[in-house]
């Protein structure tokens, strides 16, 4: 059984009155690739803070290797690689400074992992990095990482402001870093259709908690079902409980989203009288399944 | 690691230590070329009537606000950039200690701040000599010893109020800092501060300490 490289337990946070989460509960295991899902002010940026060290929770735990998230010693610093929302880095400098800055401070720093990246850029080695592009200057952030040669890597929205063609090769990267040597990335985007693409597990954040914690990304699609049918009743409402984790109308079709196998949701739809035709179950996407299990508001 | 760090501070500020460390040779010969002029066209009587009788600093109008520019302009150069989308985060993620990190930068901060009022004071005690007694050079050491200090706090304060996370923290620093920069330039009489020149220097120097007040806050991510 793989180790926890990330342990984060009972964790809860408030910005003032408003709460983000209570009690959220994680793991991320070792080499695998865990995307953290979660609409716009769930608590993903929050999560990437306590992670880091820039937030104190207001209670619980969260440690990385071991070691209290808030205190983390050098050589652990020296082991993980953080990408900031944006590509964040010192647009003062070129990527020859840049490089020449950071080789510093890691012992197994790779230069040619990094400069066989920037030779893919069109960029000349004096252009200041506040001059390129946004997706050049993911490359340059995504090459210092990979410079870096860390076992773990925390990503806050990697895709955030780039092109596709940008997004997929950050991904390529990614994935060929995270299987090589049993690394272990951490992850949060905007666009959850690269993150169909990428991770191995899934951390779904709603308002006030996790509605999924670190299950296999397979496991949850496998199990997690959108079932169609016909209604008559164009007014029909279906509260959310145990079964039925999501409902909505379009036009005269239902759209049911359950745990629960076809059989279990027709029952149950027959005890409350509900008359229907033409009930199928509709593959999803992850994106999907996230709107689905999360609600679209 | 102390290297790139001193690497990327230079990067940072090069061109804003090369203006001052030219505009503070400027003034100074400046001067220089003001007290020649008036020991020719006047006389010496008038300078040292100046000095003797009405003790007034000759070099005051020109260098005496120049140390706060320079510590409040480095200040901003150096820190802005860092809490700029809180780029600030990268260094703390370093491996090395948060507030070894901020001592260095402020460490670093600090003698670019000293090698352009350094080069300053040189130039105005070298020139002065030509003209002027031992006596009185030492007095002028003395006398402007106090505004180099006042450059130093002034540089301290810019990086605690641009270093804190909390705005209404932030206008509660300016008016202590104004105020704590003021007390170095009280006066442009000679020898105003000679009793209390060491409590200047310490307590001036004391204050950069403070700055890793804002530091902590920001990291811990004090909203």
């Amino acid at each position: 059984m793989s180790e926890n490289v990330i342990e984060c337990k009972n964790l809860t946070h408030y910005y003032g009155d408003r709460l983000i989460y209570k009690d959220l509960n994680f793991n991320v295991k070792q080499g695998r690739i865990m995307g953290m899902l979660g609409k716009n002010g769930a608590g993903k940026s929050t999560t990437i803070n306590i992670l880091n060290g820039f937030l104190t929770p207001y209670s619980g735990d969260c440690t990385v290797f071991g070691e209290s998230a808030h205190s983390l010693s050098h050589s652990t610093k020296r082991r993980i690689a953080y990408l900031i929302e944006g590509h964040i880095q010192y647009s003062f400098m070129n990527i020859q400074q840049i490089e020449k800055f950071y080789s510093g401070f890691f012992p197994k720093w790779n230069r040619d992992v990094y400069y066989g990246l920037m030779s893919k850029l069109k960029v000349k080695a004096n252009q200041k990095m506040s001059k390129m592009s946004c997706g050049q200057q993911s490359q340059v952030a995504l090459g210092l990482i990979l410079a870096q040669d860390p076992d773990l890597m925390i990503l806050d929205d990697f895709s955030l402001g780039l092109d596709p063609g940008y997004r997929v090769l950050f991904m390529e990267y990614l994935k060929d870093f995270a299987k090589s040597e049993n690394r272990t990335v951490f992850t949060t985007s905007h666009i959850i259709q690269d993150m169909e693409e990428l991770i191995d597990d899934c951390l779904i954040l709603d308002y006030g908690g996790a509605i999924l914690a670190d299950m296999p990304t397979g496991d949850f699609m496998d199990s997690f079902h959108r079932y169609e049918f016909k209604v008559v009743n164009l007014n029909l409402e279906l509260q959310c409980n145990g079964l039925v984790k999501n409902f909505e109308m379009a036009q005269k079709t239902a759209r049911l989203y359950s745990y629960e196998n076809a059989d279990a949701v027709q029952r149950f739809l027959k005890s409350e009288g509900v008359t229907f035709n033409e009930f199928k179950e509709v593959r999803m996407t992850l994106e999907q399944a996230f709107i689905g299990i999360t609600g679209k508001y | 690691m102390y290297k790139s760090i001193f690497y990327k501070e230079w990067i940072k500020l090069r061109r804003v230590f090369f203006v001052f460390l030219v505009l503070g040779a400027i003034l100074a010969i400046s001067a220089w070329l003001y007290l020649s002029h008036v020991v020719k066209f006047s006389g010496a009587v008038q300078v040292w009537d100046m000095y003797l009788y009405r003790g007034q600093m000759f070099y005051s109008k020109f260098i005496q606000y120049f140390p706060v520019v320079v510590g409040l302009l480095l200040g901003v150069s150096q820190f802005v950039p860092e809490i700029t989308a809180k780029r600030i985060k990268l260094v703390f993620r370093l491996p090395i200690g948060e507030n070894i990190v901020i001592l260095t930068m402020l460490g670093i901060g600090v003698l670019y701040v000293a090698v352009i009022l350094g080069v300053m004071l040189a130039f105005v005690l070298l020139t002065a000599s030509i003209v002027f007694p031992y006596e009185v050079v030492n007095s002028l050491f003395v006398s402007i010893l106090p505004w180099m200090m006042g450059g130093l706090v002034a540089y301290f304060f810019t990086s605690l109020v641009i270093l804190e996370p909390i705005w209404r923290y932030r206008i509660c620093y300016i008016p202590i800092g104004f105020g704590l920069v003021k007390f170095f330039l009280y006066s442009g009489w000679y020898n105003a501060y000679e009793k209390c020149l060491g409590l200047l220097i310490v307590s001036g120097l004391v204050l950069g300490v403070v700055v890793l007040y804002s530091a902590t806050r920001f990291r811990k991510g004090v909203m």
